[in-house]
């Protein structure tokens, strides 16, 4: 039986710690990376079935920077990428990843107002990589 | 009581009429010819003149326009013997009230005298009109012309249209707010004010006064922002005379609002942050989720504990930084010995270094001029700087204290041996909830407000900060503080 991987990226050590429980208690095996650049080395490394990024770490979008390189590597380009961000607080910008394109051109499956209860975050996971009992 | 003169020849006429008037209240003057009544005219003046059209030398036709010249307001009144229509023409065409023939009686003097005497109140009561009514217009000319001063005055935008739509009346700051050097007054609206279509279209709006009152945001096209008032003119009796509108810049307004509200978000994006770590944890502790064995529930108490701790320095931070933004934090501005200062600090500081591993040195001359400054301001100002000093620094690595005087600054420079800041991000230092972001001081905890507070310190005080840096050696920041008071006020 092999778990569904799930890469966990931000810069909150503590929400890193949180989440990880909620995850491994539901039966997700969790790698954790403290930022956009640690976390296309664990990417690379240990091929995730879902990343669960924060958006503002190193830079003011460095999740949607990661989201970009795990596009364009051919082996992550399936990767879903959620992005985990007080966006509109943060940034001003307001993305509601209502359409299509928007989801194309920002590489992000999901956009997620933080903090994301555990409900909300398992509802998720569960909807882009279903805890299965045969893994490929 | 009024004055009479009476110019007669005849001694019998002259006191006849001085015992027939005098009874009457009326003062009597008596002449007996034209010379010596304008002799007299030259000191007195008379209600009225009874004037012999007879006399030897100088008649009564030319004596009356002689007195008439010295006081136009004198009523005369000609007494002849010779009562034909000529003379009456004669006498009324050289100026003359009215016309008594000889002989009279005693009720025709007075009834002659009362209407003469009527008459003059009524040509003095003319007069005094006259006057007034000359007052009041040079008052309106000038009330007219200091209205319109006060409208040329006006800090706000003053645009005035009539009925048809036409430009009426504009002041200088309606020119200034507009961007505008002239604009033609009896033009429409519309060509005078093209370029403001929203204005354009508001005072359109108003243009028939169905509205009293309609005010809009103008967005102008340098990226101002106007907000404009449009009153209805009405006369008295409700027509629609145009309309009268206010227009005031409010584009720093916005921008101090567009700043707030982003504050406000940053400020709920800073709580929230710790506050969902908090909840994160004890969901999973009241829930035991993944079963978390003894030393994992300590662990997350701990950081419960911490992040707390986060938030309340936070809470503090911020209200500070709102009291100084307010002007509400009670300053008491006196002498201050810095070199107490920065021991004391560097005291407060020390157990943070030795945990840090971090040496903290002070170097501060014997000497050091006092500085005018809020003492307690100095003591957060230097706590913040050095506390950053021992944070961003590295194990085995100093923060050195360093005071001393420059031209008219007293000058005092904290460097560590730390981190370092790159160079894109030294701009962004000082802004609410900046915090330089690399992979080493991911795990330093701070509100992002230290600096903040550092810069509307020195605002306050006069001062000013100078920040050099090198990543992976370290930072200086030198803070300036005038020598004598208002020694920087040119720049405050």
């Amino acid at each position: 039986m092999s778990k569904p991987r799930v890469l966990l990226v931000d810069d909150d050590p503590d929400f890193l710690v949180i989440y990880r429980i909620y995850l491994e208690a539901a039966g997700y095996q969790v790698d954790t990376a403290p930022s956009a650049t640690a976390g296309l080395e664990r990417a690379l490394a240990a091929r995730p079935d879902v990343a669960v990024v924060d958006l503002m770490m190193e830079e003011m979008d460095s999740g949607v920077w990661l989201a970009h390189e795990l596009a364009r590597r051919p082996e992550l380009a399936e990767v879903p990428v959620v992005i985990v961000t007080g966006v509109r607080e943060e940034t001003g910008f307001d993305f509601t990843l209502k359409s299509d394109e928007e989801r194309a051109w920002l590489h992000v499956h999901e956009w997620v107002e933080k903090p994301v209860s555990r409900e909300r975050l398992l509802e998720l996971l569960a909807r882009l990589v279903p805890v299965r009992e045969e893994h490929p | 009581m009024s004055r009479v003169l009476v110019v007669d020849d005849e001694h019998g006429m002259r006191e006849g009429c001085r015992r027939i008037l005098e009874p009457e209240g009326h003062h009597v003057t008596t002449v007996a010819d034209a010379e010596q009544a304008l002799a007299l005219a030259e000191t007195e003046t008379w209600d009225l003149a009874l004037i012999d059209l007879r006399m030897p030398g100088m008649g009564g036709i030319e004596l009356l326009p002689a007195l008439r010249e010295r006081d136009p307001d004198l009523v005369c009144v000609i007494i002849t013997a010779y009562a034909t229509v000529e003379t009456a023409v004669a006498a009324t065409k050289s100026g003359a009230y009215d016309y008594l023939p000889k002989p009279f009686t005693p009720d025709e003097l007075l009834m002659v005298v009362r209407k003469a005497l009527e008459h003059r109140n009524l040509v003095l009561e003319a007069r005094r009109l006259e006057q007034e009514a000359g007052r009041s217009l040079l008052q309106l000319a000038t009330e007219r012309s200091r209205l319109r001063t006060i409208i040329d005055c006006l800090a706000e935008a003053v645009l005035v249209t009539n009925a048809a739509g036409q430009l009426a009346l504009y002041n200088p700051a309606a020119l200034r707010v507009l961007g505008l050097r002239a604009l033609a007054l009896g033009e429409k609206a519309e060509t005078a004010l093209g370029t403001f279509p929203a204005l354009v279209e508001l005072l359109g709006r108003a243009q028939d006064c169905s509205e009293d009152m309609l005010s809009q945001e103008i967005n102008l096209p340098g990226g101002g922002v106007l907000r404009a008032v449009v009153s209805a003119i009405r006369d008295e009796a409700g027509a629609c005379l145009g309309s009268v509108c206010l227009l005031s810049d409010i584009s720093e307004l916005r921008q101090v609002e567009r700043a707030k509200a982003q504050f406000v978000a940053m400020v709920a994006h800073e709580l929230k942050a710790p506050l969902a770590a908090i909840e994160g944890y004890l969901d999973i502790l009241a829930g035991n989720i993944g079963r978390p064995d003894e030393a994992q529930r300590a662990e997350m108490l701990a950081r419960c504990r911490q992040r707390t701790g986060d938030l309340l320095k936070l809470v503090g931070d911020l209200l500070d930084v709102f009291r100084m933004e307010q002007g509400l934090a009670a300053r008491t501005v006196e002498r201050v010995a810095l070199a107490e200062v920065l021991a004391e600090v560097a005291q407060a500081q020390e157990p943070a270094a030795k945990l840090a591993g971090v040496t903290l040195t002070l170097e501060v001359p014997g000497g050091l001029p006092d500085v005018r400054a809020d003492r307690q301001e100095m003591v957060r100002l230097f706590t913040n700087l050095v506390s950053n000093g021992i944070k961003y620094n590295r194990s085995g690595g100093s923060v050195t204290v360093a005071a001393g005087v420059e031209g008219q600054h007293v000058r005092v420079s904290v460097a560590d041996t730390g981190l370092g800041i790159p160079a894109a991000a030294l701009p962004g230092l000082g802004s609410e909830f900046y915090r330089v972001k690399t992979a080493h001081t991911r795990a330093i905890p701070g509100t992002g407000l230290g600096l903040a507070i550092v810069k509307r310190i020195l605002e306050a005080n006069h001062g000013q900060l100078q920040v050099t840096s090198e990543e992976e050696v370290g930072s200086t920041f030198t803070v300036y503080l005038p020598l004598r008071e208002g020694g920087q006020r040119d720049r405050a």
